[in-house]
């Protein structure tokens, strides 16, 4: 029985290759959540973004707006999401992995 | 009651490092004890963990291979490899200390995904 | 749904507060929470001497707080507590040391407990990372 995977990055794009990493491993049905330092992986223009467009991806808000990223320019398809919504995510799938 | 489940584990960093890839071990070995069915997939830097001719006295240190030599005895047989991390890293299965069944990405994410539980590391 | 953590960053490690946020959440959506387990680097959360400025954000504190409103275990990894100095009265009479440090309302216990926490929880949710 094949399962969806709900995968968590943490790292920052410019700094680690955790998240290129992930994106080797993701399939059909899988999402990503961007938290913490992750959430830099939202921004447009990096090398990572063609590979993260036609992924399902959540971004936790709170880290987006610690960093002052509210207001720069994101990747339009990345849903901003609280923690709550995170508890919720990781009910409707099936697994967890954790990128850091 | 404890049901049997099917346990993978994602082991993804280098050793001697830091701790982490020995704490990472001792919780596979204890994982390994509890009867579960366990799965072990090492990617990325965590193919360095199972890298022949370590010598880890070297700098003070418990040599990772020669543990890695344990699962057979705690009955952990299902070990998977990615073949890009290998490639990537210019390392062959011939350089394993152990027998392995490398996959490509691909196939990795199947196997990932029959697992009832990951435990990242 | 039973949920366990698996924490193995330390208490100055935003991951670390991913975790508990994680946690209060998932409590306050009537989840349930089995375990945490507390593991590499993650150990340094047992330490009751932790000293935090008035205006930081206590995480030890506001585990013992969370965890006095709901039931569930926070455990720190003995092995991986005693080579960071996270011991007990117990680890220290046993090692000889003069000092322990151990918070009260955490537990200092094996890799069963992991193990255990694995094979019991519906959902078992990894928080990692350095502070880097």
């Amino acid at each position: 029985m094949s399962r969806n995977i709900l995968h968590t990055v943490n790292q920052s794009p410019f700094t680690s290759n955790t998240l290129a990493q992930c994106l080797l491993y993701i399939d059909d049905g899988d999402a990503i959540l961007l938290l913490e330092n992750g959430v830099y992986a939202a921004l447009k223009n990096h090398a990572l973004e063609p590979q993260l467009k036609n992924k399902v991806c959540y971004v936790i808000e709170a880290d987006l707006q610690a960093r002052g990223l509210l207001e720069q320019d994101r990747q339009a398809h990345i849903q901003l999401i609280d923690v709550d919504q995170f508890v919720e995510l990781t009910t409707q799938y099936n697994l967890v992995q954790s990128w850091y | 009651m404890i049901e049997s489940k099917k346990i993978g584990i994602i082991l993804r960093h280098a050793p001697y490092g830091n701790s982490f890839a020995q704490e990472a071990l001792d919780a596979t070995l204890a994982v390994g004890l509890f009867g579960q069915q366990l799965s072990l997939i090492f990617l990325g830097d965590g193919i360095f963990q199972l890298l022949k001719h370590q010598q880890a006295s070297a700098i003070n240190q418990k040599t990772f291979s020669k543990q890695i030599s344990a699962f057979e005895l705690y009955d952990i047989e299902r070990i998977f490899v990615c073949a890009q991390s290998l490639a990537h890293r210019d390392i062959s299965t011939d350089s394993l200390c152990i027998d392995v069944t490398c996959l490509a990405p691909a196939d990795i994410k199947k196997i990932m995904r029959e697992q009832d539980t990951l435990l990242s590391f | 749904m039973n949920f366990s953590l698996l924490i193995t960053s330390p208490p100055s490690s935003q991951a670390s507060y991913s975790a508990y946020q994680f946690a209060r959440a998932l409590l306050s959506q009537k989840h349930s929470l089995y375990r945490v387990f507390f593991y590499h680097d993650g150990a340094y959360h047992g330490s009751s001497i932790q000293c935090v400025g008035q205006d930081e954000f206590d995480l030890s504190e506001a585990w013992e707080a969370l965890q006095k409103e709901y039931t569930f275990d926070l455990v720190v990894c003995i092995a991986a507590g005693l080579k960071r100095g996270i011991i007990n009265t117990t680890e220290a009479a046993r090692y000889d040391k003069q000092q322990h440090n151990l918070s009260e309302h955490i537990e200092l216990s094996g890799l069963g407990q992991l193990a255990d926490a694995a094979a019991c929880s519906e959902r078992l949710i990894t928080f990692g990372g350095s502070c880097g």
